[in-house]
């Protein structure tokens, strides 16, 4: 049973290897490259001011258009937010704080109240990228950066807990107690105390 | 479109036009900014990890951490950076006078918030929950001091960012003086902004999972 819970979490590790490792470069450099292609394609031509080739437009179209007027040089003005956004944004804020800290006053389950906690902080997060940071209305490279940042960390961190939650899987429940003590009444640092055996 | 005549003389030869120089400068502090946050993913996974290792020490741990001046400080850090974008704000509708209040209103806050975490740190050394080998408290039981190292590693490490996030503060301000800073060429103060706001996200994480963990 222990040989078989090994074998299956080697293959699964394997395979989330294979996969990162020979995925990854192809299909991320694949997207990363048609991404920054239309983007910077995109971007220079709004910056030219000339509609951009991938608008795909007959002729007949653009003909058939009014001549494009000058545009007035006021175009950074409506890029600015309003002052009632921020502060909104900003109460908002606040009374999440207060959410975060009601939550985990209610006594809550730790593991629940570890995910309630996350979930709020990650709006919470959203909201200041979106609208302190001006991601959501801004240009389209920074967004895939920022994208790119989080799925690696996500990469990161489930790789590691792959390695780290399942080092005791194998270990009966009596063993793995009496090793923990040993290792602790040694003044050791145990390694791998992975399976949670309180709930408390 | 007179695009030559109306060129900037700050803007470097290379670049088409301001507008493209500004978003390189934009494209570039993100990119700074994600490494920032793949640096602090680090520190989160350590204590994902050890908190997986030890969850009864954990809640033991974090007890001895004082929520209501982490909120205190949540509130500090937040309002900082609604400052900060009005600010940048106002840079932009070119009222400088006021970005210099505002400038300096962020600066003020930052500094509350480390004197805050200051008063912190002195009384856990005083109780002896000292960083790594210097750990000498006996009210956890169990692997307290591995809370501690995360707490004054990630918790420094912020602190850290802070401290010189006032100095970049300092130095926008300066440059508004100068006139080196307009509403025209803006970057500067909005890319500082970035990075205020990214001390606080840091901080919004670091919050619940170091002082409401129960």
């Amino acid at each position: 049973m222990d040989i078989l819970l090994i074998a299956v979490v080697l293959i699964g590790l394997t395979a989330v290897g294979l996969a990162f490792i020979v995925l990854l470069p192809t299909v991320g450099q694949t997207l990363a490259a048609v991404f920054t292609a239309i983007v910077a394609e995109k971007g220079l031509a709004h910056i030219r001011g000339v509609p951009s080739d991938s608008d795909q437009r007959s002729p007949a179209e653009v003909l058939a258009e009014p001549a494009p007027v000058e545009e007035e040089h006021d175009d950074h003005d409506h890029h600015i937010t309003p002052i009632g956004l921020y502060v909104g944004i900003y109460l908002v804020l606040i009374v999440l704080t207060g959410v975060t800290v009601a939550v985990s006053k209610i006594g809550l389950h730790p593991q629940d109240a570890v995910i309630a906690a996350v979930v709020v902080a990650t709006i919470k997060a959203t909201l200041v990228v979106a609208y302190f940071m001006h991601l959501k209305d801004g240009p389209g490279m920074p967004k895939l950066a920022l994208a790119t940042g989080i799925f690696f960390i996500l990469v990161f961190f489930t790789l590691t807990m792959a390695d780290v939650s399942t080092r005791a899987w194998g270990l009966e429940e009596a063993d793995f107690n009496e090793y923990i003590d040993a290792e602790v009444d040694a003044g050791r640092t145990p390694a791998g105390w992975t399976r949670r055996t309180s709930k408390d | 479109m007179s695009e030559r005549a109306e060129r900037p003389e700050w803007v470097e030869h290379w670049f088409e036009s301001a507008e493209q120089q500004l978003s390189a400068a934009s494209l570039g502090m993100w990119l700074f900014l994600v490494q920032e946050i793949l640096f602090f993913s680090g520190l989160f996974m350590a204590y994902i990890c050890y908190r997986w290792m030890y969850p009864r020490t954990w809640l033991e741990a974090a007890e001895q951490l004082d929520w209501v001046l982490g909120t205190v400080n949540t509130a500090v850090l937040l309002t900082s950076s609604l400052t900060m974008a009005l600010a940048v704000r106002s840079v932009r509708m070119n009222e400088l006078k006021r970005a210099q209040a505002e400038l300096w209103a962020t600066i003020s806050l930052g500094a509350v918030f480390l004197v805050i975490k200051a008063f912190e740190y002195a009384h856990k050394f005083h109780e002896g929950m000292l960083p790594g080998p210097a750990y000498a408290f006996d009210g956890v039981e169990g692997m307290g001091k591995v809370f501690f190292g995360i707490y004054f590693a990630a918790t420094g490490l912020h602190a850290l960012h802070v401290i010189i996030g006032l100095g970049l503060l300092a130095w926008v301000s300066h440059r508004i003086r100068k006139k080196l800073l307009t509403s025209e060429r803006y970057v500067l103060i909005e890319n500082i902004g970035l990075y205020w706001h990214l001390v606080d996200l840091v901080w919004i994480f670091l919050f619940p999972m170091l002082y409401l963990v129960k």
